[in-house]
């Protein structure tokens, strides 16, 4: 073995990159007394093969495998390289991107990475993170660069074809005692021209990969081992699907339990030939409440326990990963992503089958995180841990629809200092949407829950959704340092998100809910105020003023737009949603004759004021606020809205279509 | 590869073969969604605007100069490896540079937006580009 020689590697299919690859080669600074070689693999049974049959051929004691669209920029590449091997002898291997901690998936992008390197822009330009300030252990690097300075044999037994053979080059790397890792790099090494994707064989291979390296982890697979609680009425071929669906996932899961709510359609007969444990209602349908917590106090179960309703598929491995999102002391439910969060892309999705592209959305939506706090869980896949009912409770029994029940008991969740995540690792296609598609009686159910849930809480409306079209309109990096104030603020769902999308900021809200700012202040600084009577009663100056539909409702918009200024930093910003009064929906009204206020919506009988994007321009601009973006939020048109428009747009030179279209602007303006 | 994007890729091949420039870029402006999933098709993205300014002035288009999907992207990948040379600092011989812009008739347009969409130091890609067109060394 040759301890001064480095030996370059590079995986080729076309001579055209792989050219150019070993053009930057050749540009790259030699340290004195070191040799360079280059070796290209041609026609490889697959990577691993390759990349064996090169390391035989070498007698260099350092390669660097490279792909051929990877061109190395940093002239001083080998001398860095050396620095770090010649350190540190544990270093078995260097990436230039890297996995501190593997996802369960396996899927490298789905977590956390460290590194950086540059891609095409109009790809994304500069990626990943540079200047961490120091160099990072990793489970995994990115084979688009690996460099060693020990010969390991890849494993071409496993391996067969062009996915996870770096994972499990740097996990043989790891078994064998070395250490995998990426350096600080605050400036790209290198630059990824990827310009072929092919991940038709990624599926197969990922899975080899879990059950090679994973699949030892058994303390890690028992403490995240559930117990599935599949939830039914009237829908046996579903949940037959669904049952067979989770017995082949196989994996994390200890028991499932069935809890059928009183089906009529042979359900109850097909149970009792089963070997399931299961829960079936002779009184008749019961409300969700009831049903959980008769589960909960009549089974066995595990620590973590995943409720999901018949017709919903989780991915293989998401059922661990919420029990793993669990293992956190504050996460009082965790909830995966599913097809029903990607509303543009849903209708695409492949249904069970397509649990992948789930996967691939929620890897470009999810922003590099892997929790993401929320204040709500999605009814028809849920998990909760132990912990979690010991200190909270049970359900409430009076709360029969499951939306209600879970809305209750996210707000005994805040309340108790334990928060929701979204487990972005864990994703499940959901074969249906409302809960009136499973239950005729769902309505109903509703709006006696509502009515009760106002006796529990003193509130008419409980809106845990935050408003992501005013959370867009902060242009912030994420560590980045400002303070927020949402006029309106309700429980606070805008500001958790946004304390969630930037930790580094302060939130402050107020609100004339007073019971909505009791829920509110375990989430952020809240106090009841009237913005109306032109004061807050916080001391601060403000980055940001929020108002979520609420400048509608004053009685004095104008003076508190103006008083604002007041509130605001130099160069502060007010973000504003508004309901557009001239949307197509009201001027149909209007033609009738018509104009009927409603309980919600662009005619809500609260709305004191009522604007068009002229009025709104005007609102901002006379209080000496510069305007810097207005969108607008808009849906489909109804044939007959086309024609109205096309009449009124006719009658005056002063409208466009948008103006009719727009269902509610979002305003951003500056001091 | 998906039926498809397979389908996609042969229709967008037939029309270059063919010499229906406009027609490329309004099937790629029709088919995004499964377009912009293909690495290879996305790339033609940046390229309807190289189109689109040779076009206006009254310059051959860049979909016109090819006569396959494949000389396309080849040609694209010939002329970012150029850009990103002068990017890095890795330009040994412009000359071969100019001689292949002049052989294969790569406009200003085509340098700069390309330079646009893929080099990392585009102004510095973007000044030597208006240098060499001062200079004479690039033609308009």
């Amino acid at each position: 073995m040759n301890d001064k020689k480095i030996c370059f590697i590079i995986c080729s299919t076309s001579r055209l990159y792989t050219e150019e690859c070993l053009h930057y080669i050749n540009h790259l600074n030699v340290p004195e007394g070191y040799q360079v070689d280059a070796l290209t693999v041609e026609d490889a049974k697959s990577m691993a093969a390759g990349y064996n049959e090169a390391m035989q051929a070498s007698d260099a004691k350092y390669k660097v495998y490279l792909h051929q669209d990877v061109f190395i920029i940093n002239h001083d590449f080998i001398r860095d390289i050396l620095e770090i091997f010649q350190k540190d002898s544990q270093i078995g291997m260097i990436g230039m991107i890297g996995s501190p901690k593997l996802p369960a998936s396996g899927i490298m992008w789905e977590g956390d990475r460290w590194g950086a390197i540059y891609v095409p822009a109009y790809l994304h330009g500069a990626l990943f993170c540079p200047g961490r300030g120091r160099m990072m252990e990793v489970e995994a690097v990115d084979g688009l660069l690996m460099v060693t300075q020990y010969d390991i044999a890849w494993r071409e037994d496993l391996f067969d074809k062009w996915d996870f053979y770096d994972c499990s080059q740097s996990q043989e790397f790891i078994r064998k005692g070395y250490k995998v890792v990426v350096p600080d790099i605050e400036e790209p090494w290198c630059y990824h021209d990827s310009t072929i994707s092919n991940l038709s064989a990624y599926d197969g291979e990922r899975l080899k990969f879990l059950e090679e390296y994973f699949g030892e982890e058994e303390e890690v697979q028992d403490r995240c081992k559930v117990t599935v609680v599949v939830t039914s009425h009237n829908r046996m071929a579903q949940l037959q699907d669904t049952v067979d669906w989770l017995e082949r996932a196989g994996g994390g899961i200890s028991n499932i339990i069935i809890a059928d709510n009183g089906s009529q359609d042979g359900t109850a007969q097909w149970l009792s030939k089963q070997s399931h444990e299961y829960v079936w209602f002779d009184e008749g349908t019961q409300g969700y409440g009831k049903l959980w917590n008769t589960v909960l106090e009549n089974f066995e179960t595990e620590e973590c326990i995943v409720f999901l309703e018949a017709g919903v598929y989780p991915e293989k491995t998401s059922l661990c990963e919420l029990g793993r999102a669990l293992q956190a002391e504050d996460v009082g439910i965790a909830s995966p992503v599913s097809n029903y969060f990607f509303q543009e892309e849903s209708a695409k999705i492949d249904g069970r089958n397509g649990l992948s592209q789930i996967r691939q959305y929620n890897s470009r939506h999810g922003n590099g995180k892997i929790y993401h706090k929320s204040m709500r869980s999605d009814w028809k896949m849920w998990a909760v841990h132990k912990r979690t009912l010991a200190k909270v409770g049970l359900f409430k029994e009076e709360l029969r629809h499951p939306e209600e029940a879970l809305t209750d008991y996210a707000l005994r969740l805040i309340q108790s200092g334990l928060r929701q995540d979204v487990c972005r690792l864990a994703c499940a296609y959901e074969s249906f949407y409302r809960c009136s598609e499973v239950y005729a009686e769902a309505d109903r159910w509703q709006s006696q829950d509502r009515m009760n849930m106002k006796q529990f809480w003193g509130m008419n409306y409980f809106n845990l959704r935050p408003n992501q079209s005013l959370v867009a309109c902060i242009k912030e990096e994420q560590d980045a340092e400002f303070t927020v104030l949402e006029v309106g603020c309700d429980l606070g769902a805008t500001l958790y998100e946004i304390q969630d999308a930037f930790p580094e900021c302060l939130t402050y809200g107020i609100d004339i809910n007073e019971a909505a700012v009791e829920i509110a202040r375990h989430i952020t600084r809240a106090e009841y105020g009237n913005i109306d009577e032109l004061a807050v009663p916080f001391q601060e100056k403000f980055d940001y003023i929020i108002f979520g539909d609420v400048l509608e409702h004053l009685r004095h918009p104008e003076e508190v737009v103006m008083m604002c200024r007041e509130l605001l930093k130099d160069g502060g910003r007010i973000i504003a949603s508004i309901p557009n009064v001239m949307h197509i929906s009201v001027m149909e009204e209007l033609i009738e004759g018509r104009f009927r206020y409603q309980d919600v919506g662009l005619l809500d009988r609260t709305h004191i004021h009522f604007f068009t994007y002229y009025e709104i321009m005007d609102l901002f601009q006379k209080a000496g606020y510069t305007v810097e973006d207005i969108d607008g939020v808009s849906f489909g048109m109804s044939e007959r809205e086309e024609k109205i428009m096309e009449t009124l747009l006719a009658l005056s030179d002063n409208t466009q279509a948008w103006m009719y279209k727009t269902f509610q602007y979002v305003v951003k303006a500056q001091k | 590869m998906d039926m498809d994007k397979e389908s996609l890729h042969k229709q967008v091949a037939q029309l270059l073969s063919l010499k229906k420039c406009d027609e490329v870029a309004s099937l790629l402006m029709a088919s995004q969604d499964i377009a912009k999933s293909d690495r290879e098709l996305l790339r033609l993205y940046y390229m309807i605007p190289v189109c689109n300014a040779e076009r206006e002035a009254g310059q051959k288009t860049l979909f016109s100069k090819v006569s396959s999907l494949e000389e396309l992207l080849e040609r694209d990948t010939r002329v970012k490896f150029y850009l990103r040379r002068i990017a890095f600092d890795v330009m040994d011989d412009e000359e071969e540079f100019f001689r292949y812009c002049k052989k294969n008739r790569v406009s200003v347009s085509e340098l700069l937006i390309t330079a646009y969409c893929n080099a990392v130091h585009k102004e510095k890609v973007q000044a030597y580009i208006q240098r060499k067109v001062a200079e004479g060394k690039l033609k308009v």
